[in-house]
């Protein structure tokens, strides 16, 4: 492609870092926010700022709540028609759909407690699929009051999907684009070092008394280089993370043969009941079980508390009760799990000790999703997040700053582009965001649909965010006009063109040119 | 390939899976820039292409045996 190899590098690293540039500081922004994604839930709900609890009671506040769970409504009429067979007859009503399922999940940073219920369908379309209609609920764990659940948890449930799926749903399209930046940043990052090669000297190298150009330069070099392995740590355990069922879902696809026989032999090798037996059984105490699973984990050297738990095929006698422990004294995400008969409380399996390679992979993964109480290493995780961003936004700033006087004297228009998107991404993400936590203190907490309404005024705030300069363009300070905001939502998408309209205005200087 | 190989080999298949998954993305960035940098396109397509065919066609045949 070029005479050389390291000229090579620098084409992938300057066109595949701009082009990808942009999601990768949406992934980076949302990322770092997303370390404290629980503790801005508490200011996005105020009615929940209590310290943090220990899996309440199951059979004194859990179950009973769990008993009043409906089957959601939206994702039923969305669902059933999927799952249910018609050849056997018209779906079965929502509040008739039968009760299969029991979930609770609690974290160290998490006040209030999340669990639901999974309601089966009666005539699967797929008797083998996953065929729940689902029912999730919030409660204080300490009255097991419910808290509402239209109250938007703006932390765990908007900035953290956002960085990695842009909160864009359809057809997992926002997690390939993701996927496909981490991959990128992986490139950027392996090319980077290939191209700037001095990598101690450019450790301790930064100019700011120098031309924009070199300095810019050397922050970008600076900040690349200091967080380099948290970069490429974070990068590739993020693909990994959904590798498996999205990425390379070879165990589905291709190899779904070989996959599913090993199903059917950990199936008899576990010993755990697959399917319902149709005949029905009461529930023993969950809270006896609960108690048997802390001391067994006590006497294996970890004591600790139930972080997660499951109840499944409710009501029959094949139903069982797993619990996991919460694993939030330790980098790795093990459940050490341990399994009840629903209906008696005697143990059928406690999980194995993990393999090398397991260990491997929970350890990189948890330590990407950082469940763990280490608050010096949380962060540490801001810090590495925020010199990634930096690193990028020097990126863009070196891009255009080397060739805005070569574009304007041709008459381009690359680096206004590579300009406007710059400035309307990373300051338009950040005044989204700000926005969304300042609107939701300006909303009564008592408005009906209070989430939609701070996800749906999202794509406003960029609205205030400064056109970008071009110096060597002749542009000048100015903010977007409110009234082009035609983006309903993301990271300032809709602010673009406001931007890029101005943009394309020649100026005075331009014309000089 | 390397998850059927695994597999005959008797590891778990969730074991290989996690293994090679964790092996592939490495595997893929080196040969992604290797593609860019590689004097012969033709090479490229043989390499990647043929390479891919080769072991998804190996990985078919493999798991034909183990089931």
């Amino acid at each position: 492609m070029f005479s050389s190899f390291r000229q090579t590098m620098a084409w992938l690293h300057t066109w595949f870092g701009l082009i990808l540039g942009f999601v990768l500081m949406v992934a980076f922004f949302f990322g770092t926010l997303s370390v404290f994604d629980r503790e801005i839930d508490r200011w996005a709900i105020p009615e929940t700022r209590f310290e943090p609890q220990t899996m309440p009671s199951f059979d004194h506040i859990l179950l009973p709540v769990l008993r009043q769970v409906e089957p959601d409504q939206k994702e039923y009429e969305r669902q059933m028609p999927w799952l249910h067979d018609f050849g056997q007859g018209p779906m079965t009503p929502r509040l008739e759909l039968p009760v299969d399922e029991y979930w609770a999940y609690t974290t160290h940073r998490d006040p209030v407690l999340v669990m639901g219920v999974g309601f089966g369908v009666p005539h699967p379309r797929d008797p083998a699929a996953h065929n729940h209609i689902h029912g999730d609920v919030t409660i204080d764990p300490r009255s097991g009051v419910l808290v509402p659940d239209d109250a938007l948890k703006i932390g765990s449930r908007w900035f953290y999907p956002m960085h990695y799926s842009l909160n864009w749903t359809w057809k997992y399209l926002g997690y390939w684009i993701v996927g496909l930046a981490g991959f990128f940043m992986l490139v950027a990052l392996v090319t980077g070092v290939i191209i700037h090669r001095k990598l101690f000297r450019e450790f301790f190298t930064f100019r700011p008394g120098h031309q924009i150009l070199r300095s810019t330069l050397d922050l970008h070099n600076l900040t690349g280089v200091v967080a380099l392995p948290f970069h490429f740590f974070f990068a590739f355990t993020g693909l990994l993370i959904f590798a498996g069922w999205l990425y390379f879902p070879v165990g589905n696809t291709l190899l779904k043969p070989l996959h599913d026989l090993e199903h059917q032999r950990e199936a008899l090798e576990i010993g755990l009941p697959y399917e319902r037996s149709g005949h029905p059984a009461p529930l023993a105490s969950v809270d006896a079980m609960m108690a048997e699973a802390q001391r067994r984990w006590d006497a294996r050297g970890m004591p600790g508390d139930v972080g997660f738990l499951v109840v499944r095929h409710v009501g029959d006698v094949n139903g069982y009760v797993s619990l996991y422990r919460a694993g939030s004294d330790r980098v790795a995400l093990v459940g050490e799990g341990i399994h009840f008969k629903a209906s008696t409380g005697e143990v059928l399996r406690e999980d194995p000790p993990r393999t090398v390679v397991s260990e491997i992979h929970d350890f990189l993964v948890g330590l990407h999703l950082q469940h763990f109480e280490h608050w010096f290493l949380r962060w540490l995780y801001v810090l590495g997040g925020l010199l990634g961003c930096t690193c990028i936004a020097t990126g863009f700033v070196f891009f255009v700053e080397k060739r805005k006087r070569k574009h304007a004297e041709a008459g381009g228009q690359g680096s206004r582009l590579v300009d406007a998107l710059a400035v309307t991404t990373v300051t338009g993400m950040v005044i989204a965001a700000i926005g969304m936590l300042v609107v939701n203190r300006i909303l009564p907490s008592d408005l009906i649909g209070k989430g939609d309404w701070e996800k749906g005024r999202l794509g406003t705030y960029p609205a205030a965010c400064p056109v970008a300069q071009c110096p060597g363009n002749g542009g000048t300070d100015q903010s977007c006009l409110e009234g082009t905001v035609s983006g309903d939502r993301g990271t300032g998408g809709g602010c673009s063109a406001a931007e890029l309209g101005y943009h394309r205005r020649p100026s005075a200087q331009d014309r000089a040119h | 390939m390397g998850i059927t190989v695994l597999v005959a080999l008797g590891v778990d298949f969730h074991e290989a899976e996690m293994g090679m998954l964790m092996l592939a993305f490495i595997l893929f960035l080196g040969l992604f820039l290797w593609a860019f940098s590689a004097g012969s396109l033709k090479w490229v397509w043989v390499m990647l292409v043929g390479g891919a065919g080769l072991m998804t066609g190996m990985a078919w045949l493999l798991q034909g045996v183990l089931i």
